[in-house]
């Protein structure tokens, strides 16, 4: 054999070793959210400029001392900004390591069981005016969750006992009326949140998230979590606060989660690491003991923080975060402690409404029949249907609104849903149906027949 | 019946990824194949391409060409700044990396182009719209850089 030819098969492999280690293509479910009847804008005619400008050696030195001066300020502005741009490596490194995850597919009769332990704080909002005799507790709460792919959940939430700061605080919460320990425990059942928009809804639902409908790619992704238009209701809907899309996509590495691809961690983290802000935080210890990577987002107290497992990319814990559980498990933890009304979770009403301490995703997710639900939570059939609509780009939501009216009349309403989330490939509609699937046929028929709608989905479950 | 953009993506999507982990490693072949082909779809000229594969590939490489001019500096700080319990992005040996590292984003490309697409310099020059001749400079510097890495003599 050659040198010639010995080299060329030395390329050869080096390059085959590398074209090897291609990931999957990114799948760009975007590109069929597009309307194809969209106009596009037309080519731009670009005329010649030949002997327009002549330089000049003093514009040649002037442009050059601008060249300079910029460079060295862009030097001076990095040197302060070392630490986001770790965080960014240490994220897209972590991203690496979190591909390949395997995929649960839910079918019929299944469900998504995750569990979670999460701590939050309850204030007596008749004592929220007076700070000194603030009445203030912790609770550590223990939920199960079973999520359909549907929307629908249950879920069986164990309040600990309240725990307090100060003798002062807990002798304001008694002489609230409230108890130290929970009674009725565990609080559960199977919440009537059949509309796709309350299941995704941040602020309500507590069933599993469909993320099949997000951008694969990590900028796309990450611009929609920044710019609150996934699509996705209830991640659109939490407040847009200071910290640029790191809320959203915590709660994404909450979950549950459904329609996931072996590769969403990877693409999530990788946007995480594309969102403005995040910093490192080095080595951190969770409640539970665990070590992992802490990154933030924002400064101050209030922060939101995650710990992450550098080796697989799970989340081990995130902190100072709003959860959808805690916001749903509310109303029950105050009930346990002898209190309808006057006891909230967390610090008011605002955008700290809701938000936990901590909260610790416990072991991985896993497929069970409905056999496995306790039969006291009497968990709900699959629905007949569930319709997602695309808008195209640009339609309001008045028009929508009218729309939907108008089919409802003809074909009577659907279950729940009707939810209203703006994306860039154009607003996203959901409708979970109880009906018959006749209606559902007429009703998804006239949604693709209107000039409003580019694409509608149906998903049958009966 | 003219395919939507989704069909035309789909089928060249594989060819593309392989093209950009070539150009910019594993790690970021997605990105820069996701952000080549948003950007080529918004083109107001897209619609006017007739031979889109090539328009692609062409997209797939500029892409490449800004992603490695932006980041390039960015990178190295990262990974000084990257803390020594960060974990390794270990996804193809760092031979393999450090010997297609030395070589500029247009070698990498004819290189590639060449010894896994199989394509000719006639090819490859219509594909990515450059001379016969700037392939060949390019094959030929190429060439020679990796052999200088990979200690091969001719």
């Amino acid at each position: 054999m050659s040198t010639t030819d010995a080299s060329d098969s030395a390329i050869r492999s080096l390059i085959a070793e590398l074209i090897g280690s291609a990931p999957q293509a990114p799948s760009l479910p975007e590109l069929d959210r597009r309307d194809p009847r969209r106009p596009r804008p037309r080519p731009r005619r670009v005329r010649p400029r030949r002997g327009r400008y002549r330089s000049h050696p003093l514009a040649l030195l002037g442009a050059g001392l601008v060249l300079l001066v910029a460079s060295l300020l862009v030097l001076v502005a990095s040197v302060g900004q070392r630490q986001p741009v770790a965080a960014a490596a240490q994220l897209r490194q972590i991203a690496a390591r979190a591909a390949g995850r395997p995929v649960l597919r839910l079918g019929r009769d299944h469900w998504l069981l995750t569990r979670q332990v999460y701590s939050t704080s309850l204030v007596v909002a008749s004592a929220r005016s007076h700070p000194a005799t603030r009445a203030r507790a912790s609770v550590i709460v223990t939920d199960t969750q079973w999520s359909d792919s549907f929307g629908q959940a249950c879920i069986s939430s164990s309040s600990g006992p309240a725990r307090f700061a100060s003798s002062a605080a807990k002798t304001s919460w008694l002489s609230s009326g409230l108890s130290a320990s929970p009674t009725g425990q565990p609080v559960a059942g199977c919440p009537n949140f059949v509309s796709a928009d309350d299941a995704n809804g941040f602020a309500a639902g507590i069933g599993a998230v469909d993320v099949s409908t997000l951008p694969r790619s990590p900028s796309a992704l990450a611009r929609e979590l920044r710019t609150a238009t996934t699509g996705i209701e209830g991640l659109d809907q939490s407040p847009p606060g200071g910290d640029g899309g790191f809320e959203q996509a915590v709660a994404l590495l909450i979950g549950p989660l459904t329609g996931t691809t072996p590769s969403f961690d990877a693409e999530l983290y990788r946007a995480l690491a594309l969102l403005p802000g995040i910093e490192q935080l080095g080595p951190t210890t969770t409640q539970s003991g665990a070590t992992g990577l802490g990154f933030s987002a924002g400064s101050g107290p209030d922060r939101s923080i995650i710990v992450v497992d550098p080796a697989t990319g799970a989340l081990l814990e995130a902190r100072n975060v709003r959860t959808r559980t805690a916001l749903y498990d509310l109303a029950g933890i105050g009930q346990s402690f002898g209190s309808s009304n006057s006891v909230v979770v967390s610090d008011g009403f605002g955008n700290s409404f809701g938000k936990v301490d901590w909260v610790d995703p416990v072991g991985s997710p896993t497929v069970v029949d409905t056999g496995a639900i306790p039969s006291d939570l009497s968990p709900p059939p699959p629905p007949t249907a569930l319709v997602t609509a695309t808008a195209r780009r640009g339609v309001a939501v008045g028009p929508l609104n009218d729309l939907q009216d108008r089919l409802a009349a003809l074909f009577g309403g659907p279950g729940g849903g009707s939810g209203y989330a703006p994306a860039p490939g154009g607003a996203v509609l959901s409708f979970t149906f109880n009906g018959s699937r006749t209606q559902v046929e007429d009703y998804a028929g006239a949604l693709r027949r209107s000039a409003l709608i580019a694409s509608v989905v149906v998903r049958f479950g009966q | 019946m003219a395919a939507t953009d989704g069909e035309v993506y789909r089928k060249y999507a594989d060819d593309l990824t392989r093209f950009a982990t070539g150009l910019v490693g594993p790690s970021d072949a997605a990105d820069v194949v996701s952000e080549a082909v948003l950007h080529c779809l918004d083109s107001p000229v897209w619609v006017t391409v007739t031979q889109k594969r090539a328009y692609l590939y062409r997209s797939v490489y500029n892409e490449a060409a800004r992603f490695h001019r932006a980041t390039g500096r960015r990178r190295s700080r990262e990974q000084r700044a990257a803390s020594s319990e960060s974990v390794d992005a270990a996804e193809v040996r760092p031979e393999v990396l450090a010997a297609v590292v030395r070589l500029s984003i247009r070698q990498r490309a004819v290189i590639v182009l060449t010894y896994w697409d199989d394509l000719d310099p006639t090819a490859i020059a219509s594909l990515l719209d450059i001379s016969d001749g700037s392939v060949r400079r390019h094959l030929a510097r190429g060439r020679s850089r990796l052999k200088e890495t990979l200690d091969v003599d001719d």
